[in-house]
């Protein structure tokens, strides 16, 4: 995977996170809450694609490994949508 | 990189690292599964908003820094491994190890002043899904650094050379819980 000498800069990639701590923290106290809730969860989102993508190497892996993550997130996915209407419209 | 004692899958993926995905995708559907149950009945019931005031927000601040600081370190030891650097490869495999116990103290310590003010798994619905999201998370830590803890008398005892690529599936692992402290602090402490 790395092997051939290139190297995500990983200091960089934690200096990436921990910004995007703080802009969640910033979003949770200067925005209204509707609002704040897509960016949090958005920061959320990318902080998780950057440990994936560079810590976790997926950037030099093979369509396989992708399936491997991808899969298990659709399934959780079509959880959440089935459970979703009958909790949240019918309490 | 390839070591001696990894043996590829027909795909030309090391086999070690096809079973530590495959073990991490049964992970992401089980607290993918918990996270999807705390957000449907968060959503469908009223009066959450007001538990999560009495979190400590402080303390779950710092862990977040402290976890994001181990994944950090747990990457660089691999690097470590790669770099042929037996010394940055023990130094980072100790950092991970102090980081993950410095996560669990602080969060041993957080669950103690909930408790002391009567915030236990039994005091509602909101209770219940923190203990058992938050609690699962922390065992899984617990494994980690007991992971990390083994390689790390290896690595110290030399022995670990003919087996380095386990650094890398323990990071992975490693990884994957930093991943999921990233979705738990905003889901109970942000919003």
């Amino acid at each position: 995977m790395t092997g051939d000498g290139h190297r995500p800069n990983y200091f960089l990639v934690w200096v990436w996170l921990l910004g995007l701590v703080i802009v969640s923290i910033m979003a949770s106290l200067l925005l209204r809450k509707s609002v704040a809730v897509y960016l949090i969860f958005a920061a959320a989102i990318v902080k998780a694609l950057l440990v994936a993508i560079n810590y976790m190497h997926l950037k030099y892996e093979r369509l396989l490994l992708y399936a491997l993550a991808i899969v298990p997130l659709l399934i959780v996915f079509v959880l959440l949508f089935a459970l979703f209407s009958d909790f949240v419209f019918h309490g | 990189m390839a070591t001696r004692t990894e043996t590829l899958t027909s795909t030309g993926i090391p086999s070690g690292k096809v079973g530590v995905w495959w073990f991490l995708a049964s992970e992401i559907t089980v607290f993918g599964g918990l996270i999807a149950c705390y957000i449907v009945v968060r959503l469908g019931s009223g009066g959450w908003g007001e538990a999560t005031t009495h979190l400590n927000f402080s303390l779950a601040l710092a862990n977040t820094f402290v976890l994001l600081t181990s994944s950090l370190t747990m990457v660089l030891a691999f690097a470590g491994v790669q770099d042929g650097s037996p010394k940055g490869l023990r130094i980072s495999l100790l950092l991970t190890i102090l980081l993950g116990l410095i996560f669990l103290a602080i969060k041993a310590f957080e669950y103690a002043g909930e408790i002391r003010e009567g915030f236990t798994p039994a005091a509602g619905i909101f209770w219940s899904f923190y203990y058992g999201m938050t609690g699962l998370h922390a065992l899984h830590v617990l494994a980690g650094v007991a992971v990390n803890s083994i390689l790390l008398i290896e690595a110290l005892g030399d022995i670990l050379r003919p087996n380095e690529h386990r650094v890398e599936l323990a990071g992975l692992y490693w990884h994957f819980v930093d991943i999921v402290w990233i979705f738990l602090f905003p889901l109970l402490y942000l919003t």
